[in-house]
């Protein structure tokens, strides 16, 4: 029986899930399970797996899909506790280190935190690694990409930008590489030397590197190059580039070059320009056997030989005629006659060479590349286990050792089974017990096959995280002949079935070709040679440990899928980001935000100011809706407002008026108006007006009814209508004398102060609503009308904790409407929500609305009420994290966070900070004391929020989903990411980065 | 890989090194290390020791990362007047061209009488029968007698023979009186130098002593010698005999017995030349 569990939001990189799949695949009950990111990719691996369910088919790419094939539904929640048990340990790994490193989440906070970095360490999800190549490139970054599934196309483009911008990318699918004795990647440690090396080929490097580490030399630069850049596409552009620098490179004295044969015009300019140096060069292209050397290369034929000829050229020694021995270095086991020899290698690179090697000996027709085999001839089988065949959906085999287990299970019951060749990879990023694990596979196969000999080479050196001496020796003691490298291991092996290799002895011939003058490196070529690298280490920051540890500098990018992983979103982002203005043009958006400038100036009738507040209209939160898709607070707040005006009697009279459509409705938004929740405002209903000095525009909000039963709930009894009346007739003229007296209120000044008081000014108003109360208390106190009214104006100020929070709302309001004044740029001027859906404006499309299925929010409940009882998001109020405060602002008021579900100050600074990464700066006016006195972060930028999928979190109450019942609960929200991924998608078609049809199908996508 | 800059650097470098010398880490100590290259054993040390002619100075907390990082036998090759250093972590640069050059040549100095009288009852002064690496083998006044009584090539290739690698340490103490004999036989320009320096090549040739000692002596033969006993030639040729005490005093610092061994030779050399025969009190 499968059963599925989507978690949704919940992104771990592919290596995390691996390891996570690896843990819990071992646990009693589960037959199989399957733990990846809801990628199509991975949905076809699922399929493939038989594990893709109908609801693993809906999940996004940002979802962690779980699918487990167990017995019993019982099993799951095992699965789940050991699932989350397995993460938090990660996480909490994580919020250990976050305390002194400085992880960012996008390029613009890693370049800000590493502004000196020379190189990216790429190793996202091959889907997106060209972007992220690109945008490595785009910050002058030398590119060392771990990824693969790179296109050609997309690498030689890049390879071709990179080579004019003077930078280097080395890779994609580059699982090595060594700069300035940093080890990225799976490398092994190496000391400095005068050897420098390039390589197309991953363990092709580590078994030279390490050998010549273990024959007493070094090398301090080991540049990877990917496997297909002597390919004709791309052309060998960064071995040629790298080859230049080294040549360039004082320190080093020797240079290796390590291929598979290349494509011929590629393989003779590359030669060409090694004949072009004045260092001596040993150069190995596996699968060529040369019969001479030439000028200053010398040509080995095993990786083996490579390390050799390296270590003489470097100690200044004559170069020997051959590197191997005359004779056999074993005697035929005349048990073995007429068996097979078998390669079962993780290293690619080690299994090419063996698969070489044997097919040479036997004449068995040379290397294949099929379905993982590397040879498959006459019963000799050598198999790269690395490859993608056998590593889609599961970790490589130089992490998890199962895959070589069950093979050697495989094959050590066949008949023809002689030999097993194995390699064990140590280094950084393998597996720590490979050695164990093999043995122990070992010892059992050989328990039933005692004629069975097991051939094995560790690649590594005494300095690697694993213990080299100790591998041999494990696997010395399960039974295994240990060889010192590859090239010997598989010709013992020959030797063992009566084979043997011929290796003819190779002289020095004068190189009689053309030379070419050396292309000079560029500086960053030169930068990246010369100094230690500094890092922007892009995905899995296991990566980032040795880079530090080896004195190379670096900062953690906890990279997830730009946009969702949305291609199409990720290339626009790219061209808006590119917009030379945009930057300049926000600057000046959110410059209006901060030198706002707002007065409460008055109390008024709604209709006395909005002029659209004609006839039987009303007012509503959120984007334009209708009044059947209003959710029921909202209908039951019109039934009310309807009652409130005296259009109707009674509720019935009044829902037909609506129901006939005899009501006009607008938005607050459009009459320079805001409303809390239903938001439902009428002519005589009284207003706060606000005034922006700063442009001398007006805004409007409803005040604050208390809690309970009341309008902006949804609630319309007797109860509630007699208080609007109150309000307008009574509570609004004493304000309103109260503020003329005054000559109006600086609101800037009450926040300011509130706000060091423990106010967010969405959820928590309490400190603000009192300091707003002793300032006009004095002067209602000073008015000359009837002192019952001044006693229950004061009465219901003093009860009214949010009475503030509509005074905050029509200041957020004038903020935006001057800031929107300039229609430029991509910062987000309103963000609201009526209950279906979630709608922002952006500062460069003026009063278009981009609009998005709302969340329901999450938090803490009344008694007797529960997560069911909520209704979907509603209010205008989001007004607060617009201009950055409620949500934004969560750390100044950490008595709020409790209340609205999070553990406590840590996590309210959290939320701060991570709101941070979405604005565009900080607001001077409201310091925060609890966050070192930074200012409120403002200016949210659609770009960010698409780039990081981070959405804006909002603090609000929670309305009941059935008319009248009110408050149910408070909680946090977050705006859904789909309407700011629409306004960008405009904004882009707007400034002509996409055409119509483009932006239409983006559009319809993104809707769906 | 680090480039510390700001140093001294001895003028006999540039005769004892050339482009793509290639040697190895020969000895770590605490505040400084040797490089073995092809014609010189290259001492770096830190600017609070004295130079060595051997030598460059780099800063002190740049010499504790040195320190730290280099190990016996790491690959060390000079390229275009840069010093490589292949550590294990990490290839070190030293550049050797913004180094300040250190003129450590012995200077010819005209013997004053004064200035000789002034020196020779400071250098008396000296606790040479505590202070000295021979003790219990030998007394310094029988070793200065010994010196100033080999007149002929055989006496001398016996006095040399008995002082050369003798006693402990890096710079065995008869190496060391070796030096201060024959630094100030060179700085006065003694005529019984010319049979001395050729004895001690020849025996150099046979016999054996340390390495950095060994080094020493080729300097002293071929005109070179430290900071703080060119700081005390140079005071004796100025003739300022105020100065004389402090420089001794600041040459007795080296080592443990080294300065002490080399003031002895000293004390011969200058004995030498002031026609003394004997002493009538310890040193």
């Amino acid at each position: 029986m499968l059963y599925t569990v989507i978690r949704e939001n919940s992104y771990q990189d592919s290596i995390n899930l691996m390891l996570l799949t690896q843990n819990i695949s071992g646990m009693p009950q589960v037959n199989k399970v399957q733990v990846m990111m809801g990628t199509d990719a991975n949905k076809d691996i699922f399929n493939e797996a038989g594990l893709l369910t109908e609801k693993a088919k809906f999940a996004k790419p940002n979802d962690m899909m779980i699918v487990l094939d167990a017995d019993s539904a019982d099993v799951v929640d095992d699965v789940l506790k050991q699932i989350d048990k397995f993460l938090s340990d990660l996480s909490v790994k994580h919020d250990d280190t976050n305390e002194e490193t400085t992880d960012v989440v996008n390029w613009d906070e890693a370049m800000s935190k590493a502004p000196d970095a020379n190189l990216a360490l790429i190793s996202v999800p091959g889907l997106y690694a060209a972007d992220e190549i690109e945008n490595a490139l785009d910050h002058n970054l030398n590119a060392f990409v771990f990824s693969d599934n790179v296109s050609l196309e997309d690498e030689a483009r890049l390879k071709k930008k990179a080579h004019e911008k003077g930078l280097l990318v080395m890779g994609p699918d580059c699982g090595t590489g060594i700069i300035s004795n940093v080890p990225l990647a799976f490398t092994n440690v190496v000391r400095s030397g005068n050897i420098g090396l390039v390589g197309a080929s991953g363990t092709g490097i580590q078994e030279v590197t390490s050998m010549i580490e273990r024959l007493g030399g070094g090398v301090t630069h080991a540049i990877g190059t990917g496997g297909r850049d002597l390919s004709d596409p791309v052309g060998a552009i960064t071995m040629k580039d790298a080859i230049a620098g080294l040549a360039q490179h004082d320190p080093t004295e020797v240079i290796g070059i390590i291929s598979k044969p290349p494509a011929k015009e590629v393989r003779d300019e590359v030669v060409q320009l090694l004949h072009s140096i004045d260092k001596p060069v040993v150069a190995i292209f596996l699968g060529e056997k040369p019969d001479h050397h030439e000028g200053n290369i010398y040509f080995a034929h095993t990786l083996a030989e490579t390390a050799e000829i390296a270590m003489d050229l470097a100690n200044g020694q004559d170069i020997k005629p051959s590197y191997y021995d005359s004779d056999p270095i074993t005697s035929t086991d005349q048990n073995l006659t007429g068996k097979k020899i078998i390669g079962l290698y993780s290293g690619g690179t080690l299994a090419y060479e063996a698969g070489m090697l044997i097919s040479e000996a036997l004449n068995l027709g040379g290397i294949i590349s099929e379905d993982g085999y590397v040879l498959k001839a006459d019963g000799y089988e050598v198999l790269d286990l690395g490859d993608d065949i056998y590593t889609q959906g599961r970790p490589h085999p130089m992490i998890d050792p199962r895959i070589r287990v069950q093979k050697i299970n495989e094959y050590a019951n066949l008949d023809d089974t002689g030999v097993i060749l194995l390699d064990d990879v140590l280094g950084y990023g393998t597996d720590d017990n490979m050695a164990q694990s093999l043995a122990d596979a070992i010892e059992e196969a050989t328990r039933s096959h005692p004629q069975l000999k097991f051939v094995t080479t560790v690649c590594g050196t005494q300095e690697d995280p694993q213990d080299y001496d100790a591998a041999k020796a494990t696997l010395k003691k399960a039974g295994a002949i240990v060889c010192d490298n590859n090239a010997e291991a598989v010709r013992y092996a020959l030797n063992l079935v009566g084979k043997d290799i011929n290796e003819p002895a190779k002289q020095k011939e004068v190189y009689s070709g053309k030379t070419i003058e050396l292309p000079t490196p560029s500086e960053s070529l030169l930068d990246l040679l010369y100094t230690k690298p500094r890092v922007v280490n892009v995905g899995v920051a296991e990566f980032l440990q040795p880079v530090l540890v080896f004195g190379g500098s670096g900062v953690q990018y906890n990279w997830k899928p730009v946009a969702g992983g949305n291609l199409k979103l990720i290339k626009v982002l790219r061209k808006v980001k590119a917009l030379q203005q945009r930057e300049a043009d926000n600057q000046k958006v959110v410059d209006g935000f901060k030198n706002a400038k707002p007065f409460l100036v008055d109390v008024v009738p709604a209709g006395s100011v909005i002029s659209q507040l004609k006839g039987h209209t009303l007012l509503h939160a959120g984007p334009p809706i209708e009044y059947a898709d209003m959710t029921e607070p909202m209908q039951g707040a019109c039934v009310g407002a309807i009652l409130f005006e005296g259009w109707a009697n009674n509720e019935v009279d009044a829902r037909k008026m609506l129901e006939n459509g005899e009501v006009k409705f607008m938005c607050n938004h459009e009459v320079q108006a805001v409303g809390p929740m239903g938001g439902i405002t009428s002519a005589h209903m009284a207003v706060l007006v606000v005034k922006n000095q700063l442009k001398d525009n007006f805004a409007y909000c409803t005040m604050n009814e208390g809690i309970g039963k009341v309008l902006r709930f949804g609630a319309y009894s007797q109860e509630v209508i007699d208080r609007l009346h109150w309000m307008a007739e009574v509570l609004a003229p004493t304000l309103s004398k109260a503020l003329k007296r005054l000559g109006g209120l600086n609101v800037n000044v009450m926040m300011a102060k509130a706000i060091t008081m423990g106010d967010e000014f969405h959820q928590r108003n309490i400190a603000a609503s009192l300091v707003f109360l002793k300032e006009v208390t004095p002067t209602i106190m000073s008015l000359e009308i009837p002192e019952k009214d001044k006693e229950d104006v004061v009465q219901f100020l003093a009860d009214t904790d949010q009475f503030f929070l509509s005074i905050m709302m029509a200041t957020g309001k004038s903020m935006v409407d001057a800031a929107r004044m300039y229609q430029h740029g991509t910062v987000t001027t309103t963000m609201t929500r009526n209950g279906r859906d979630f709608g922002i404006r952006i500062s460069g499309l003026g009063d278009q609305w981009f609009t998005a299925p709302v969340n329901t929010p999450k938090g803490l409940f009344f008694t007797g009420f529960s997560q069911a009882d909520a209704n979907p998001d509603i209010g205008d109020s989001a007004i607060a994290e617009t201009v950055g405060f409620g949500g934004m602002a969560m750390v100044a008021a950490p008595g709020v966070t409790r209340f609205v579900g999070f553990g406590g100050f840590k996590d309210a600074q959290k939320i701060s900070d991570q709101m941070s990464t979405i604005t565009i700066d900080r607001n001077p006016n409201f310091t925060i004391p609890t966050w070192d006195f930074q200012g409120t972060a403002t200016g949210i930028d659609i770009v960010k929020v698409v780039e990081t999928g981070v959405t804006p979190i909002i603090n609000t109450g929670i309305a009941s989903k059935v008319a009248g019942v009110g408050q149910v609960g408070a909680g946090t929200v977050r705006a859904p990411l789909a309407c700011f991924q629409k306004a960008l998608v405009a904004f882009a078609r707007d400034q002509q980065l996409l055409s119509e049809k483009d932006a239409d199908d983006l559009m319809h996508e993104l809707a769906k | 890989m680090k480039q510390p800059i700001n140093g001294e650097k001895s003028n006999m470098l540039p005769l004892y090194l050339s482009n793509n010398d290639k040697g190895n880490v020969k000895t770590v100590f605490r505040h400084s290390f040797n490089i073995k290259l092809p014609r010189i054993l290259l001492h770096v040390g830190n600017a609070g020791d004295s130079l060595s002619c051997l030598g460059i100075t780099l800063p002190d907390d740049v010499m504790v990362n040195l320190v730290d990082l280099v190990d016996v036998g790491d690959l060390v090759r000079l390229v275009h007047d840069k010093l490589y250093i292949y550590t294990k972590k990490e290839i070190v640069s030293i550049d050797l061209k913004p180094l300040s050059e250190v003129n450590l040549r012995i200077p010819v100095i005209t013997p004053k009488p004064m200035v000789l009288e002034a020196l020779s009852i400071i250098l008396d002064q000296l606790p040479f029968e505590t202070h000295w690496g021979l003790n219990g083998v030998t007394s310094p006044q029988n070793i200065i007698e010994t010196m100033l009584s080999s007149h002929s090539s055989g006496q001398i290739q016996s006095t040399i023979t008995y002082l050369f690698g003798r006693g402990r340490g890096l710079t065995p103490s008869g190496d060391d009186i070796l030096v201060g004999f024959l630094t100030v036989l060179q700085a006065f320009n003694i005529e019984s130098r010319k049979l001395w320096e050729p004895e001690l090549i020849d025996i150099m040739q046979n016999r054996a002593t340390t390495d950095v000692s060994a080094a020493y002596l080729k300097a002293t033969v071929a005109g070179f010698t430290s900071e703080r006993v060119k700081n005390l030639l140079d005071c004796l040729s100025s003739g300022n005999t105020s100065q004389i005490e402090d420089y001794v005093l600041a040459i007795q610092k080296f080592g443990h017995t080294s300065g002490t061994d080399l003031l002895l030779g000293i004390t011969a050399g200058v004995a030498n030349l002031r026609g003394l025969s004997s002493r009538d009190k310890n040193g």
